[in-house]
Formats: C-alpha cells, sequence, structure tokens
C-alpha cells in the first residue's frame, strides 16, 4: 500500500515526536492503515470564549484541547496557560501523552491543551473565571470517560479544582458526585491521591533501582548527579539517598554544584527553600562551571531539568555507566549514538518519567471507585505497575537487539496496533 | 518574550541568569520554570474594585 507523501512537517516538537514514531513504526513494520491513523489526531477543538476583567473590560480568549487518539480509553494530558499554546504545540504533546500511556500500560489515550495567555499579567480572581469560563467552553467535550485534563504549565491543583467545580456544576445534582474524575491532579482534600505530589520522582527512582538490579548492581555508594532540583529531581535524590546512594553534583538554573564526598539531599532542599528554590549557595558543596557538569565523575546522570542538555558537545565527557531520563527529551539523537557506542544505557523519557501519569491513572481510579488509598498503598502500586513497564521495555530490548528508547516506543505503538487489529474499524 | 515566542522561557524569570542552557528558543518543558500561577496563590490579588464594576462592553 502506498502512503501518500506527507505535507513537509513543521520544525519543533511535532516534528519530533513525528520522526520518533516513524522510525519505531519502520522498525515494526506498523500496519500502514494503522500508521495512517495514528499519524493523525483524532479531534482539534479550538474555542474563544470571552471573560470579565477586574475592571470591567471583556478580553476574547483562544483556548485549544488536542484529543489525539481514544483506542486505549479515554483521552489524558494537560493544560497549559502560556503564551506559546498553539494547535501545533498541543498536537504534538497529546500525541506524545498516547506514547506515554499505552506504554505505561494504561487505559488512557492522550491529549493536551491549554489556553494562550500570559498567566502573570491576569490576577487570580481573573484567572479562575478564565479557567471557569474555558471549562464551560469545552463543555461535554471533557469528561471522567472522555478526556481527563491534569496541571501542566502554569496550571496547578487550584485550576484542577475550579475545573471540577465549574464541570460538576453543569450536571443535574444526582450526577455531580459522578463526575470527580473530570481532572486529575486535584488538591487532596478535593477529591486527589496522595502521593501524587512525588509520583515522577519516585518512578524515576524506580527505574533505577529496577535498572540495577537487572544488572546485578548495588545502588549502596554509587554516586549521581541530577541536573534540576525542582519536583521531580529532589523526590528522585530523596528516594535514592535512602538507598545509600551519593549525591555528588546538582545543576539548577541559579548555578551549578559540586562535592565529591556528597552532599545532603534534605539540606540542599531546605537550602531551597529559604532561597527561592535556588541551590546557589549551598554551603554542603563548591560551585563550579556550568559546562562542566556533565562530566562529573560518577555512576549515574539524572537530567530532570529540560530538553536536549545531552549532546554531541558533551556525550563523550560523561563518565556515567547509566542515564535516567527524569526530564523530557534530555538526550538529543547525536548524543545517543555516542552514548550508546560508549556502552552507557539510558532509560527513556517515556518510561522514566512515566510515575507522573501513572499517579494521576491512581487517582482518577479512586474517583471513580469511591476510594481513597493510604500513601502507602499508592507506593505500593506504583511499584508493581512500573515493574511491569520497565521488565517490558528490558524484555523487548533483549529480545530484539534494541536500545531501551526504541524498545519502549515499539511496545507503545505495537499496543495501539494491536487494540485496531483486534477491534477493527467502524463500520 | 520577542525574542523566545516559541519558548517557556519567555515567561520564566530565571530567564536573566539560567545557567541551564543558552539556546532558549524551543524550550517546551522544564522543571525549572517558575510558575506563575502559584506564586499569584501567594500574592494580594486587587480584585476589590470587582464588585464595583459592572459588565462594559467597549
Amino acid at each position: 500500500m502506498v502512503i501518500k507523501q506527507q505535507k513537509k512537517l513543521k520544525q519543533g516538537m511535532l516534528d519530533n515526536v513525528m520522526r520518533q514514531f516513524n522510525y519505531s513504526a519502520d522498525l515494526i513494520n506498523l500496519n500502514p492503515n494503522i500508521r495512517k491513523i495514528l499519524s493523525i489526531t483524532n479531534n482539534e477543538l479550538v474555542v474563544h470564549f470571552p471573560v470579565k476583567m477586574d475592571n470591567g473590560d471583556v478580553e476574547v480568549f483562544t483556548g485549544y484541547r488536542v484529543q489525539h487518539n481514544n483506542s486505549l480509553g479515554p483521552y489524558k494530558g494537560g493544560l497549559r496557560y502560556h503564551p506559546t499554546v498553539d494547535i501545533d504545540a498541543a498536537k504534538a504533546l497529546a500525541m506524545w501523552m498516547t506514547w506515554k500511556t499505552s506504554l505505561a500500560g494504561l487505559p488512557f489515550g492522550g491529549a493536551k491543551g491549554g489556553i494562550q495567555l500570559d498567566p502573570s499579567k491576569y490576577s487570580q480572581a481573573e484567572l479562575e473565571r478564565i479557567t471557569r469560563r474555558f471549562t464551560y467552553a469545552l463543555g461535554d467535550n471533557i469528561g471522567p470517560e472522555l478526556d481527563i485534563p491534569a496541571p501542566d504549565v502554569n496550571t496547578n491543583p487550584q485550576t484542577m479544582a475550579w475545573i471540577l467545580d465549574t464541570y460538576m456544576s453543569t450536571k443535574s445534582p444526582s450526577e455531580r458526585s459522578k463526575n470527580m474524575h473530570v481532572v486529575t491532579g486535584k488538591p487532596v482534600g478535593a477529591g486527589g491521591s496522595e502521593g501524587r505530589d512525588r509520583a515522577t520522582g519516585y518512578g524515576v527512582f524506580l527505574n533505577i533501582k529496577f535498572w540495577a538490579e537487572n544488572k546485578k548492581i548495588d545502588l549502596k555508594d554509587k554516586r549521581y548527579i541530577v541536573q534540576g532540583f525542582g519536583n521531580v529531581g529532589y523526590w528522585t535524590s530523596h528516594f535514592l539517598d535512602q538507598e545509600g546512594a551519593i549525591l555528588v553534583g546538582v545543576q539548577d538554573a541559579s548555578g551549578s554544584i559540586a562535592n565529591t564526598k556528597g552532599m545532603c539531599v534534605e539540606d540542599l532542599f531546605k537550602h531551597t527553600m529559604e532561597h527561592k528554590g535556588a541551590i546557589a549557595g549551598f554551603s554542603g558543596a563548591t560551585p563550579i562551571a556550568q559546562s562542566t557538569f556533565f562530566g562529573l565523575d560518577c555512576d549515574i546522570c539524572v537530567p530532570a531539568a529540560l530538553g536536549n542538555q545531552i549532546t554531541a558537545d558533551n556525550a563523550n565527557d560523561i563518565k556515567a555507566f547509566l542515564i535516567a531520563e527524569g526530564a523530557n527529551g534530555p538526550t538529543d539523537v547525536e548524543a545517543e549514538k555516542i552514548l550508546l557506542e560508549k556502552g552507557i544505557e539510558i532509560i527513556p523519557d517515556i518510561l522514566c518519567n512515566s510515575g507522573g501519569v501513572i499517579g494521576s491513572y491512581f487517582e482518577w481510579l479512586q474517583n471513580r471507585n469511591g476510594e481513597i488509598w493510604q500513601l502507602d498503598e499508592v507506593m505500593e502500586k506504583m511499584h508493581k505497575k512500573l515493574k511491569e513497564s520497565f521488565n517490558k521495555v528490558m524484555k523487548t530490548a533483549t529480545e530484539r537487539e534494541l536500545d531501551m528508547r526504541t524498545a519502549a516506543f515499539t511496545i507503545a505503538i505495537e499496543r495501539l496496533e494491536q487494540a485496531y487489529i483486534q477491534r477493527g474499524i467502524f463500520p | 518574550m520577542e525574542h523566545y515566542a516559541k519558548s517557556l522561557c519567555s515567561t520564566c524569570i530565571n530567564i536573566s541568569f539560567c545557567v541551564l542552557t543558552t539556546n532558549k528558543s524551543f524550550i517546551h518543558s522544564c522543571s525549572e520554570y517558575y510558575h506563575v500561577l502559584s506564586t499569584a496563590m501567594d500574592r494580594k490579588i486587587q480584585t476589590e474594585n470587582y464588585e464595583q464594576n459592572p459588565l462594559v462592553l467597549k
């Protein structure tokens, strides 16, 4: 079957996501009809809605919701508030969510959306009205069994609580409590789940632990560096510390620090709390040049900040034997080739930072079933779920002689392919 | 913001000193990004006039 030549892809995120998809689709010889379906988003919704500002003026905002695929379950993905939000960005991120939920073995598809605005220009009361009016504009295009938004850039548990309240208010009184799972990432007191705060970092840690167990390596006394000491970086370090691993380097927006003898994770966290989140000035370590960070002598490297950090320029400097991608896309294509040739293994982002969406799934499940799980129960279930994903990736990588990233994409796409083959195409 | 129209960096307060990357043009995800909404929660929000201002369509 001949597939029509696709129009040239726009540069940027969508290009990257499509390149990764096409590479894996070629590798597994994906059914051409299913490739066509997965290359396109199911629904792209653009809404324009008016909101009254504090000064009485009315502003009209543009909101987006892109629903990529729901063959495995309801659409799932974040809502971001930022000037960069547009249909292409939402498409790329929605597609990425489809692969992520598929790999994690969740009954979810992929979606993304948001509002094109700079939230710093609006008051809290305005943001609340914007959120509520956006929710109303989305109407029944979202829903607990249809499309479940979550926090993303510039949105938080409070935003989710407003969405929940607005969505529920549009339902009849007898239906309202059935809709608690229309969003995840809610405050714990408003239907949120215990453990959601640490889910992504715990997931990164667990992947490192599973990898080490698989290689029969003890994490005790292994030295690690972390880029980014936000939620993911801190919690990953917190759990690695409990295993006896030693934090020898950290980098964040404010600078880079190192201590070959190790630094106390909790002291560093306390320092960041007292210094607007910045690691700079921490007395338990010495400042180092930014360019030397990834070349620090260590066993495990956790890039947990942003994309394209490990490149052809610094890949040869890396001394770690394992890279655990806490961030999205921290290793670029050229660097990955260099690292794999050197025998350095990479736990890919799609697997490594999937703890967050698994945590969201647990919240959705608790709301849906009218249950409240304690923290230890959430952590135990997270362990089990991630272990399944990790084992699948390792098994596929070994059996098909693939690197872990390719293996992960292969599993994600094959699960979707299987769903279409079994269900067929209506009519 | 004009320089980084396609990047989260356009609204990040760390942009002037951030050492993480020199290429701030296409950042779509960053753990160091300063989330505006969370800080807005702590700010004194000037909404006192809201009730006194009826909807005015200009």
